[in-house]
């Protein structure tokens, strides 16, 4: 790449982002961690192809349904109190070499269906980027969204709205 | 047209009168805020099916927010018609005046609605929403399917039986295809419906979430949002699949892209300040605007087809209003009170909207709040799209 094409890529680069671009979302008074790792900087590891022998529906979502992480209202920062599970998930997959896990990311049953599936898939970035942060393969994970299609608990109450917000952690053996 | 318009405004005048004199009568109907009405009658249509579309015209009149149906003596507008041969020959007069005469084709019940929505253009000047079809999702069967109707809930049609998740099916302008986001394949994967060929195909499916997809106004382009660099960001790609030009650069999440009329504008939600917003950007991409909807929480928005509202829904104490905003006075109005109401869609007049409460869907009148359900036998019904 010559010269002036590279200043047109920054340039176009520099455009882009001056865009509708910020540094961070706001994360209404919790611990601010919104991307797991403390970087200010975008999420922006691109996501691994798909794997043609993974289906998400056969996911396993028991061996690791202690390490569930929960959300607060419309947030996607990955809590302080969440993180420990996290690293057990890590060293979980560091002791099973040849598994792989679908981060699946959920709402509650507030909020609208097309947003909720945004917020869900930016739920399983979080806590994906996270566990890159702790030095997982990002060919070993997989993200998907459910949205509020598929709640944990039922209700229209508190209680069943934080079970609801969360990560679950399935299973690809 | 010209027409139209001397009876529109022949209309005006003499409703006032009409209504005056049939209130003490018989009960208006009874309506939030103005919407002035125009009485009519409607004869019993002849021939075959003549009965049942009798029912529909009248339904279909009433519907149309423009009409009262009276008695043939305080009638402003008088109705005649005749099935036969595969068609329906309808009139419509005023004093001794004929203001439409013409014959509708297709299935009865199509050409009753061709004839409803030709009374309402002959009168009033705008277009009629009786041809509408409606796509909406149902979760009646167990799974979320998608499902076809005509705007009064009958020719109820499944379009899809996979026993998975189908949601936010859009129609395209031209009413022939419907984009949508089906798991499938155990992922979130965006397909086009061609309904003329009955046949569907998959024209996106990049890595994590393929969601959200909306048409171009032309046709040729779909925004959607797409999580495969690394985040959940809006990207456009062409209508029959293919490459993706990304939109937006945010560190939160984006969603529900929907054209402006002459596709050089897309609204949709972003959570990048920390709620769901609603903003506006350029289709090609570039710098975005807050759009201020006087609400913290704001999603799904529609475009009218005029191109001088945005419907979106706004969420206050846990439920969700339905709420317009005049794009250029940002003049908001919160059209419904109570309930957890979602998903408003524009009909072609930029008057009506449809929308869903408590799995049922309904009719909502922007100009004077009155709702009425549309009742397709189903339950669970959800994420409304009205044809143009």
């Amino acid at each position: 790449m010559n010269h002036k094409s590279l200043l047109l890529v920054s340039l176009s680069l520099a455009l882009a982002f001056g865009g509708c671009s910020r540094s961070i979302k706001k994360t209404d008074g919790t611990d601010g961690a919104t991307f797991g790792d403390g970087s200010e900087s975008l999420p922006n590891t691109a996501l691994a192809d798909r794997d043609s022998k993974i289906n998400p529906e056969n996911a396993d979502y028991s061996t690791l349904s202690a390490y569930v992480v929960y959300f607060d209202f419309d947030s996607f920062a990955v809590k302080a109190s969440e993180r420990p599970k996290l690293e057990k998930i890590a060293a979980w997959l560091g002791e099973n070499a040849g598994a792989k896990v679908v981060l699946a990311g959920h709402t509650d049953s507030r909020g609208t269906v097309q947003y909720n599936l945004a917020l869900g898939e930016r739920r399983a970035i979080a806590t994906r980027d996270y566990l890159l942060g702790l030095g997982v393969d990002a060919s070993r994970l997989t993200t998907i969204s459910y949205g509020e299609e598929r709640p944990a608990q039922q209700g229209d109450n508190e209680t069943a709205w934080q079970a609801n917000r969360r990560c679950a952690t399935g299973v690809i053996r | 047209m010209i027409s139209g318009l001397v009876w529109r405004a022949a209309g005006v005048l003499a409703v006032f009168v009409a209504i005056s004199r049939v209130a003490s009568a018989s009960n208006p109907i009874v309506v939030e805020g103005q919407g002035a009405k125009y009485n009519i009658f409607v004869a019993g249509l002849a021939g075959a099916n003549g009965g049942a579309g009798t029912a529909v015209l009248q339904n279909d009149l009433k519907l149309s927010g423009d009409f009262v149906l009276t008695s043939a003596d305080s009638a402003q507008f008088s109705v005649k018609g005749s099935y036969s041969g595969g068609s329906l020959s309808g009139s419509v007069s005023t004093g001794s005046r004929e203001i439409l005469n013409r014959t509708f084709s297709g299935s009865w019940r199509s050409a009753t609605h061709q004839f409803a929505d030709a009374i309402v253009e002959a009168v009033t000047g705008k277009p009629g929403i009786a041809g509408t079809r409606v796509v909406f999702v149902s979760a009646h069967s167990g799974a979320k399917e998608l499902y076809l109707m005509d705007l009064d809930g009958a020719n109820l049609r499944q379009l899809t039986k996979d026993g998975s998740l189908s949601l936010g099916p859009k129609f395209n302008s031209a009413g022939n295809l419907i984009a949508y986001t089906s798991y499938k394949s155990g992922y979130p994967d965006v397909w086009v419906i061609d309904l003329g060929a009955s046949n569907r195909r998959r024209v996106s499916s990049y890595p994590g979430l393929n969601s959200g997809p909306c048409f171009s106004p032309d046709g040729t382009r779909i925004a959607l949002t797409l999580s495969k660099d690394g985040n959940t960001e809006l990207y456009t790609i062409a209508a029959e699949g293919g490459s993706a030009q990304r939109l937006t650069h945010t560190a939160g999440a984006e969603a529900s892209p929907t054209y402006s009329p002459d596709g050089s504008q897309i609204a949709y939600v972003s959570d990048d300040r920390g709620s769901a917003q609603i903003y506006i950007m350029p289709s090609s991409g570039g710098a975005c605007q807050r759009f201020n909807t006087s609400s913290s929480y704001a999603t799904e928005p529609d475009w009218s087809p005029d191109g001088n509202w945005l419907a979106y829904s706004v969420q206050t104490a846990g439920q969700n209003q339905i709420a317009i905003s005049e794009i250029r006075s940002g003049r908001q109005t919160v059209l419904t009170q109570s309930g957890v109401n979602e998903t408003p869609t524009w009909c072609r007049n930029s008057r009506h909207l449809i929308f869903a409460r408590g799995g049922k869907l309904y009719l909502l009148d922007s100009k004077t709040k009155q709702i009425v359900q549309l009742d397709n036998g189903l339950a669970r019904c959800t994420e409304p799209n009205a044809s143009r």
